[in-house]
């Protein structure tokens, strides 16, 4: 009996003892300093900073941090994509605004140090693009419609032309990331396609407030489509491939084929590429001879990694670049396939590559305001991210009330940006 | 169809051996009517948590008792308390049950076989949420889940004047499926082996034993959408309204695989009059893997858990006394593992982060009076209290809800024979339970989809109020021989939460017992 008391005792004792224990648990995730430096461009060397921003994006939650000094920079680990903006007056009193971007970086408990090239991001004085419409559309039964577009804008206040303006596809998919070797990307876009806007430079002026529409196929509307027919340029392959052939609305110029990865048509990839338009600083012939990119990169799989070659494609030179849309799947983003001074962020359209809902969507840049003329002010931060509404409908669908999805609900309402409703 | 036919084969073989076999001392020869008598005790119960040793089971009772049953059950409200686990459930099964005392031998083995319908789940595709929480694959959508359970087990055990040993092994196994979008197929199965030994005390009549226990647990699950134009977005939730943002939309075919090692040592009469004690610890680990990302070890669960019971026991002619003290204290930690960069499809892991807490402590007082104020005739008063708190935290982005509550609960059971052939039980419980502190911080987060954190602000707005649970059963049972008998059994129970949520408790079953 004793024994059985004894017994009894213990045990109460010894869940007395894991309920004190149980106080002393650490409910706290640890913090780690990060050392960061950015490195100005020289033009502000002598400009005054007034406000600067570290944004440190969790990857895995997609929670932000922001931090107003570097001193104060203590985030979590992990892996974050690191944004630095600073609002800056130059000696000239001129005010603009720089930005960094490091993606991928990787905060462990030791030391975290964090180099930062920041960019300057003073607005564009050229063409912009405001859509690009790269999924297209789908009749009743699930056949695509050729009616891709990209649509240009002048959002200047002076007239511009779009002579000379090349169009561009990147080879390196945002969805899947490889380490090519040579790295060009903080100097050259590296492009699977390149078409470029005919003209002697005054052939196709674009007034402040204007659209210039560059379309795949200048067509008729088809079921579930619009028409494409006053399209100012049309893209056109002369195919290499029987059954393939491409449509050629003679009413309409086509672009200059430079250079296309497919020998056949040339089709928007739909999910995850960046596109952009740029003013080649030579002449299409002497650019591919001088601008190919051959690189070697490690695919890994899970039966091993293999070294491969990456060929056929150009360098495009960053400082030709007039602006670039990087565009992704939602659920399948890796990075971004351009220098953070070209774009910091990006936008999608599909929400991974087989996303059958990605027909009759577009992404469009966001309206900030209408100024004195009335023409609508577009936002321009070189972040496609902040610049772009994602996943909405195409303008053109709604300037022609065409269908909006396979089953041909018309479109009711016409907006600036897909978002903000013209009054 | 030939599932069920082998269910029932099966549940047959567990039952047969009792079926023949013969009885060889006085108390396991009983007519069934006593034997049914003697199984309405519900002292028998009281301290069961002993004889999770298989070695000290053999102690639970002294006669055999086996049984076929065919049963209803019904467990439901028009509104969730946890959107997670669903409106409730409606399943028929089919079981046997058998426990056979042979000589110093006892052998018991069971087998079940349960189909039906899991209502209205939302925000979980998993299956088996007390084991894989927090960590589900979640869509918006949800519904209905299709639900089979087979579950078998068996054991044995032995004793000499001074040792005793057993061993029990059991597998229980699931599926879980939906026939509309989403349509997640989710396989479980569950093997648990536990061994233990006890030795006699000196020459008292009391039972010290020590047993192991090791289960294996995994879970399989795909989500399929078929209808390609529908929102097919899935999630995988990180506890508190959060989830693992990066893999949002990846991951349709995962599984969690996990391991439990336990022991426990325990103190028992062998008369079942006299002081009963246990402890119990458990560790329970399991990683959530994603198999279309080339087997990603998303997360990882460690848990561990310590019990303890002690308790008197005091069985007479006419009043029995029984008292157990239960004191329980649960810790889960959820760890995210953290990746680089993929390099082709392959993502390195480059770090963890322990960010999801549980804690878990309970503790309850349970006693019971029984009055035999003739032969055939049980009155038995079981009043309790019961004391939990439960406390989750999600450490980064801070969220928290600790839960706490005291339960005041009283079970009258009546039951008497009439005649040597009819036995009948009527039992009526009612439970409160009142908050006693709960506080919780779930401040909205704008870039996570709101139905997703309204889960836990929901529960916690429910599970912070009152409740009450009431309900009466009744069973009958008639002998058809001294071996055989028929029994039904029907209880009913209503369950009132807050804010007008309300669940319903139905349970019927055919027996036959032998």
């Amino acid at each position: 009996m004793k024994l059985a008391k004894f017994f009894l005792a213990a045990v109460l004792f010894g869940g007395l003892s894991v309920q004190l224990t149980s106080c002393s648990d650490d409910d706290e995730v640890a913090y780690y300093p990060v050392s960061i430096s950015v490195n100005l461009p020289e033009e502000v060397t002598n400009a005054t900073i007034n406000g600067e921003e570290y944004k440190f994006k969790n990857v895995s939650t997609n929670e932000e941090k922001t931090f107003t000094s570097a001193a104060e920079i203590e985030v979590t680990e992990g892996l974050y994509d690191v944004t630095y903006t600073a609002d800056v007056t130059m000696p000239n009193g001129v005010v603009t605004r720089l930005r960094a971007l490091a993606q991928g970086v990787k905060i462990t408990s030791g030391e975290n140090v964090i180099n930062l090239t920041a960019y300057n991001t003073i607005a564009a004085d050229d063409l912009i693009i405001v859509e690009v419409f790269n999924t297209g559309t789908t009749n009743a039964t699930g056949g695509q419609n050729r009616d891709t577009y990209i649509k240009l804008y002048n959002n200047t206040d002076r007239t511009l032309y779009a002579d000379g303006v090349s169009f561009f596809e990147t080879d390196f998919s945002t969805a899947q990331k490889y380490d090519y070797d040579p790295d060009v990307m903080p100097t050259d876009v590296v492009v699977r396609t390149l078409f470029t806007v005919p003209g002697d430079g005054t052939q196709f002026p674009v007034p402040p407030g204007s659209y210039f529409l560059i379309s795949d196929r200048a067509n008729q509307a088809a079921e579930n489509s619009f028409d494409l027919t006053h399209a100012d340029v049309e893209w056109y392959d002369e195919s290499q491939v029987a059954s393939q052939q491409d449509t050629d609305n003679p009413d309409v110029p086509n672009m200059i084929k430079v250079f296309s990865y497919s020998k056949s048509i040339t089709i928007l990839d739909q999910a995850q590429r960046a596109f952009g338009i740029a003013r080649l600083g030579i002449p299409p012939e002497q650019f591919l001879a001088e601008n190919e990119y051959v690189a070697t990169y490690d695919l890994v799989t899970a039966a091993g990694t293999f070294n491969r070659t990456k060929d056929g494609c150009y360098k495009v030179p960053n400082e030709w670049v007039l602006d670039v849309v990087t565009i992704a799947p939602s659920d399948n983003y890796a990075w971004n396939v351009t220098s953070p001074a070209l774009d910091c962020g990006w936008t999608y359209v599909a929400q991974n590559a087989s996303d059958k809902t990605r027909f009759f969507k577009s992404v469009r840049r966001k309206m900030l305001y209408i100024n004195e003329e009335g023409n609508p002010v577009y936002k321009d931060t070189n972040n496609s991210t902040e610049d772009f509404n994602a996943r909405v409908t195409p303008s053109e669908i709604e300037l022609q009330g065409t269908a909006t999805d396979a089953d041909g609900n018309a479109a009711t309402t016409v907006t600036y940006d897909g978002v903000t409703p013209v009054k | 169809m030939i599932k069920r036919t082998l269910i029932l084969l099966i549940a047959t073989a567990v039952a047969a051996p009792a079926w023949s076999s013969a009885a060889d001392t006085a108390v396991v020869a009983l007519p069934i009517a006593q034997r049914i008598a003697l199984h309405d005790d519900m002292i028998r119960d009281i301290a069961g948590a002993v004889y999770s040793n298989p070695s000290l089971r053999q102690w639970q009772q002294d006669y055999s008792y086996s049984y076929l049953s065919a049963g209803y059950l019904y467990d439901c409200g028009d509104k969730a308390v946890d959107v997670q686990r669903g409106k409730g459930v409606n399943l028929y099964g089919l079981s046997a049950d058998s426990h056979i005392k042979h000589g110093s031998s006892s052998l018991w083995g069971s087998a079940a076989y349960t189909n039906g319908q899991q209502r209205d789940i939302r925000w979980n595709e998993s299956a088996d949420p007390d084991i894989v929480y927090p960590y589900f694959v979640a869509d918006s959508v949800g519904g209905d889940m299709h639900v089979e359970r087979y579950a078998f087990a068996g054991g044995y055990a032995d004793h000499t004047d001074r040792w005793a040993w057993g061993v029990t092994l059991s597998y229980n196994a699931g599926l879980y499926y939906r026939n509309v979008d989403p349509r997640p197929r989710n396989t479980t199965g569950r093997l648990d082996i536990a061994v233990g030994g006890a030795m006699r005390v000196a020459t008292s009549d009391y039972r010290v034993g020590l047993s192991a226990k090791f289960s294996k647990y995994k879970q399989s699950g795909d989500i399929e959408f078929v209808n390609e134009l529908s929102d097919n977005s899935i999630w995988h939730l990180t506890g508190l309204g959060t989830h693992y943002e990066r893999f949002a939309g990846n991951g349709y075919s995962h599984y969690y695989n996990g391991q439990c090692w336990g022991a426990s040592i325990g103190l028992l009469p062998e008369s079942r009059r006299g002081a009963v004690a246990t402890v119990t610890a458990e560790y329970f680990t399991f990683d959530h893997i994603l198999t279309s990302l080339n087997k990603l070890p998303l997360q990882s669960v460690a848990d561990y858990r310590v019990s303890a019971v002690a308790g008197w026991l005091q069985p007479g002619k006419v009043h029995d006394i029984a008292a157990t003290a239960e004191i329980a204290y649960g810790h889960r930690t959820g760890t995210e593992n953290i990746f680089g960069d993929p390099v082709g499809n392959i993502y390195p892991q480059i770090g963890a982060l322990d960010l999801y807490r549980h804690t878990l402590t309970e503790a309850r007082l349970n006693l019971l009076w029984q009055w035999r104020p003739a032969s055939g005739t049980l009155l038995s008063v079981n009043p309790s209290v019961e004391w939990y708190r439960s406390e989750q935290r999600y450490l980064d982005p801070r969220r928290t809800m600790l839960l706490s509550g005291i339960t005041p609960a009283l079970t009258i059971k009546a039951s008497r024979s009439f005649g040597a052939m009819w036995h009948m039980a009527m039992t009526a419980h009612v439970a409160h339970t009142l908050p006693v502190y709960n506080d919780s911080y779930l401040p909205f987060n704008s870039s996570i989809p709101a139905g997703m954190q309204a889960v836990d602000i929901d529960r916690y707005d429910i599970l912070s109020q009152r409740s009450t649970d009431a309900g009466i059963g009744i069973n009958a049972t008639r002998a058809l021989s001294l071996r055989y008998a028929i029994g039904i059994a029907a209880s009913y129970s209503h369950h009132s939460y807050s804010a007008s949520r309300d669940t319903d408790r139905v349970d019927v079953a055919l027996s036959f017992i032998f």
